[in-house]
């Protein structure tokens, strides 16, 4: 899939015109929320962290709490399983069974 | 060269000196500490009142609180031992109530906050119409300013702080109200979500206030009943904090006091459970492992196929920054809450042989520590450790 990367390497979901594109798999089955909330150095380039650590690329990390991103992922999947069946149900198939 | 001290559970003081430089001291005295600085340091100012607790549970506020049961301008505030306080009485006219649950200026009873979004709990009533309160105040210049304050009454507050911090908290009764048995539970949760109550401690980080004006973090690790131990510090330079490593002189020998997970052939068991291979599949493969006498193999099978290894046990990211693998060949390795070949942070592994790192730091808790592989590639692991 294809993310965007700023100058500070934060994935987006959509380029306000400043962003490149970067194809990655690391966030298949993410919701846009969770992407938002990490950073991808791609291969060749790196980045250097507030305490002067330095990372080499590839590198694909979160910046923000990842328990957030998660408990926000978690609730993107249960809705996805909510919303399946209820198209389920409108197809007359039996969900609970 | 300072000194400082820092304290164990139950109390018992580990103290230890600090010194830096480029180069190794000869003659340290036990217990010493020396960071690898660039230029050496001659005015560190450490002492036994700079060291800071923090709570090591999800409640951050560090209990014992800075009072214990007292009677305060005729309001009565009992601790009742389990993090609650109970609050029965009436506050003198004009004179409002204080039970102090961490105190300013006073670095043991004081606690430290990185940047990051808090959630404020615990607190009783509505505090516009009971007039009273559960408040967190901060500051960021050693409380010449204060730069936040927070209060929370039965319904909780969630608040942003963008720079390390100090804290205070203390329950507020105003002049003239009437309280009857209302019981806080004071509790300062990172996130924004509010859970069950549970009971600070102060097993947490230890933060140095320095006479160089800055905070040098010493991360702490529970490990073996000993529960606060440096594996990292910073140095303020040039404008920013930078990481350096630590060696600890002990048993007349200098010690690394980064976390390792694997080194020469050790694969720090009881911490890691040992190394193998991960129990789910990715594309249907698991891939060799083998652990040789300097370094772990991972590799991957062939055609599509994935390989991964994995530590076995879980371990706590938990006041670690940055996992480092000193090795080569060609794969992924990371941290991940699963033995598959799933990643939350992962980074790359090239032909070259050096140190390849992945930022952590938005990471706590158990994950394993792992390593996947594509193809027939093959990856070798020399040394792997946190920090």
């Amino acid at each position: 899939m294809t993310i965007y990367i700023d100058n500070e390497y934060k994935c987006h979901v959509a380029d306000d015109g400043t962003m490149r594109p970067v194809e990655t798999d690391f966030f298949h089955g993410k919701c846009d929320a969770f992407i938002e909330g990490y950073r991808l150095v791609p291969e060749g380039e790196s980045w250097t962290r507030e305490d002067g650590e330095v990372f080499p690329g590839e590198m694909v990390a979160p910046w923000k709490d990842f328990a957030e991103l998660d408990a926000v992922q978690r609730e993107y999947e249960r809705q996805q399983m909510e919303d399946m069946r209820e198209a389920l149900t409108v197809l007359g198939v039996n969900v609970d069974g | 060269m300072g000194e400082c001290l820092i304290t164990r559970r139950g109390g018992d003081p580990l103290s230890f000196k600090v010194v830096g430089g480029a180069s190794q001291p000869s003659n340290a005295e036990e217990n010493t500490i020396w960071v690898n600085t660039d230029t050496p340091i001659t005015s560190w100012d450490f002492s036994a009142s700079e060291a800071h607790r923090r709570s090591g549970s999800r409640n951050l506020i560090v209990y014992p609180y800075y009072h214990t049961t007292r009677v305060a301008n005729g309001v009565e505030f009992t601790d009742n031992g389990d993090g609650t306080i109970t609050v029965n009485g009436t506050a003198s006219s004009g004179a409002d109530a204080y039970f102090v649950i961490a105190a300013e200026g006073i670095p043991q009873k004081e606690f430290i906050l990185t940047p990051g979004t808090y959630t404020l709990s615990g607190g009783v009533g509505d505090d516009t119409t009971n007039k009273c309160s559960l408040s967190v105040y901060t500051s960021a210049d050693d409380w010449a300013t204060t730069s936040g304050r927070y209060r929370a009454s039965e319904t909780p507050r969630t608040f942003t702080i963008d720079q390390t911090v100090k804290a205070r908290a203390f329950i507020q009764v105003y002049g003239g109200v009437t309280l009857v048995n209302q019981v806080f539970k004071p509790q300062l949760e990172k996130g924004s979500a509010t859970t069950s109550f549970i009971k600070g401690d102060a097993t947490g980080q230890a933060w140095i206030k320095t006479a160089d004006n800055g905070l040098r973090q010493f991360n702490a690790l529970k490990k073996n009943g000993v529960i606060l131990r440096p594996v990292s510090a910073k140095q303020y330079l040039n404008g920013a904090w930078i990481s350096k490593p630590v060696k600890l002189y002990q048993n007349r020998a200098w010690q690394e006091l980064a976390q390792y997970l694997y080194k020469n052939g050790e694969q720090y068991t009881s911490l890691t459970g040992g190394w193998g291979l991960g129990s789910g599949t990715v594309s249907g493969g698991k891939g060799g492992f083998a652990a040789n006498a300097d370094h772990l193999s991972f590799t991957g099978e062939a055609d599509t196929y994935y390989g991964f290894g994995t530590t076995l046990k879980a371990v706590d990211l938990t006041n670690f920054s940055t996992l480092h693998v000193y090795g080569d060949g060609g794969g992924t390795f990371g941290v991940g809450t699963a033995q598959d070949g799933n990643f939350n942070a992962s980074a790359s592994v090239g032909s070259t042989l050096q140190n390849y790192s992945v930022d952590i730091s938005g990471l706590s808790g158990s994950h394993y520590v792992k390593f996947k592989i594509g193809g027939s590639s093959t990856l070798r692991a020399y040394e792997v450790w946190l920090e």
